[in-house]
């Protein structure tokens, strides 16, 4: 195996929220705490765990939830982390930046915060969070975090009741400026490790969502794309004979022997986690990211170190469904989304293979409905 | 001259590497990688300190000539002037 560098973590500081999102993947409360029989960990226990992985070489860090500023603490643990040198970034609904909150945010800009944003009115909030009034205090906190020098990134996820908002939030999110980033959630998968959310009923269907994708692919890219041709005619012109000779000689550059396969033999799930990144949970687990708990060790009771270093130790080979077995579809399946799928790695995720085909059936439309306008924006030479 | 506070030297995965924190990040976003020498000179600056005491730090510490750890002093202070690091 290669070498492994805990070079990205994420500290879950809390599974608790201040909303109650009909889609959250990992939102618990005090009674689901308590049937898990976890406990959060301290100010002082986050903090020197934070000296520990970066010492163990944690570059990039994470301080996520649940709503990482529901806890009363927050303010002190953020400043403590946020003077040791990572590159920080902090997840948060922004519905709740005291002005404790904000001083210390201020004070220490994270390099990137993350806002979600579920809804383009306080009717959609309610809606989607259980709170009408999480929205003008959404709008507050964005407003206040526009005025440090962090990246700013406007995340949104897209189920039944906000469905009808998407433009609105993309439209908003574009009016902060153009510095702003915006990012839609590709997937709404089923709860993880508790969650207590009930996602089948409010996510949409795998047609709603491939549509829903297909819709901001065009927006993204077609619309433009035509508007630009439209005003700009082409000439046709005659393409270049290819030289086979060459494209051989270039193929006979490349090394293909088995990289892909190498790739994952060389990873644990076939991805970063637990390679390069990790997870460390609320009640103070290592995990490969914060989606999967198949196996954990314990970094607080064996320190970081030895948590990271026996990770891999418990890793069992994983299995593709038999469905899944010379699909080439690029779909949203990976061990995680199979496991809050299925409630195992190697489980068929229905859900997502209906979506991943359909998708695929959108970008072979978005790519014919390309071609018709490249066609349409040319004109003959010779005229 | 120093480094400004709010530039954290740190070793990840065996490179020597530079994060900004608090409000630098406004004015240098990513991080800086230094080799073994800069990293050295960085060392220095993190307290008040003159051209000629860093040059002379670093020809005592490589062995190398007066001129070649002045005239590489002086370049790395050059690099670290125009990010505004020092002050």
């Amino acid at each position: 195996m290669i070498d492994r560098i805990p070079l990205n973590g994420t500290f879950e500081l809390t599974a608790r929220c201040n909303l109650e999102c009909k889609m959250c993947m990992i939102r618990i409360d005090h009674r689901q705490m308590s049937e898990l029989g976890g406990r959060e960990r301290t100010f002082k226990e986050w903090v020197s765990m934070a000296h520990e992985v970066k010492e163990a070489g944690t570059l990039g860090l994470l301080l996520t939830g649940g709503e990482p500023l529901l806890r009363p603490d927050f303010a002190d643990i953020y400043r403590a982390i946020a003077k040791m040198g990572f590159i920080l970034t902090l997840y948060t609904n922004a519905t709740m930046i005291t002005p404790e909150i904000f001083k210390v945010l201020k004070e220490y800009p994270p390099h990137r915060v993350g806002v979600t944003v579920y809804g383009a009115s306080a009717d959609s909030y309610k809606k989607v969070t259980g709170s009408e009034e999480a929205y003008e205090r959404m709008l507050e906190g964005v407003q206040l975090l526009q005025t440090l020098p962090s990246i700013l990134s406007i995340r949104t996820t897209i189920i039944k009741d906000n469905r009808k908002d998407l433009n609105q939030i993309v439209q908003w999110a574009r009016s902060l400026g153009s510095n702003v980033e915006f990012n839609l959630s590709r997937i709404v998968t089923k709860p993880v490790r508790g969650g207590i959310a009930q996602v089948e009923e409010s996510r949409l269907t795998p047609e709603e969502n491939a549509a829903m994708i297909k819709e901001r692919n065009m927006e993204i890219f077609l619309s433009p794309l035509k508007k630009f041709i439209t005003e700009n005619k082409f000439h046709k012109c005659n393409r270049e004979e290819v030289n086979s000779e060459e494209v051989n000689n270039k193929d006979a550059d490349y090394d293909t022997s088995g990289s892909d396969k190498d790739k994952l033999s060389q990873s644990l799930y076939g991805c970063d986690a637990g390679m390069n990144s990790y997870t460390i949970t609320w009640d103070g687990r290592l995990i490969g990211c914060q989606m999967l708990e198949d196996h954990w060790t314990y970094p607080f009771q064996s320190g970081f170190l030895q948590a990271w270093e026996e990770f891999p130790l418990h890793t069992v080979p994983i299995r593709l469904p038999k469905e899944c077995i010379g699909c080439e579809i690029s779909c949203c399946a990976c061990p995680a989304t199979r496991m809050a799928e299925t409630g195992s790695m190697s489980g068929w995720p229905k859900y997502l293979c209906r979506e991943g085909k359909l998708s695929k059936l959108m970008e072979e439309e978005v790519i014919a409905e390309l071609e018709n306008i490249m066609k349409e924006g040319l004109i003959d030479a010779n005229i | 001259m120093k480094i400004k506070d709010g530039y954290i030297l740190r070793k990840v995965a065996g490179v020597d590497m530079v994060v900004p924190v608090g409000n630098n990040i406004a004015d240098f976003s990513g991080v800086i990688t230094l080799n073994e020498s800069a990293a050295f000179l960085w060392e220095q600056l993190t307290t008040e300190t003159q051209a000629e005491d860093l040059a002379s730090a670093l020809q005592q510490r490589y062995e190398i000539d007066w001129d070649l750890a002045y005239k590489d002093t002086n370049e790395f202070i050059g690099i670290l002037k125009e990010a505004a690091i020092l002050e």
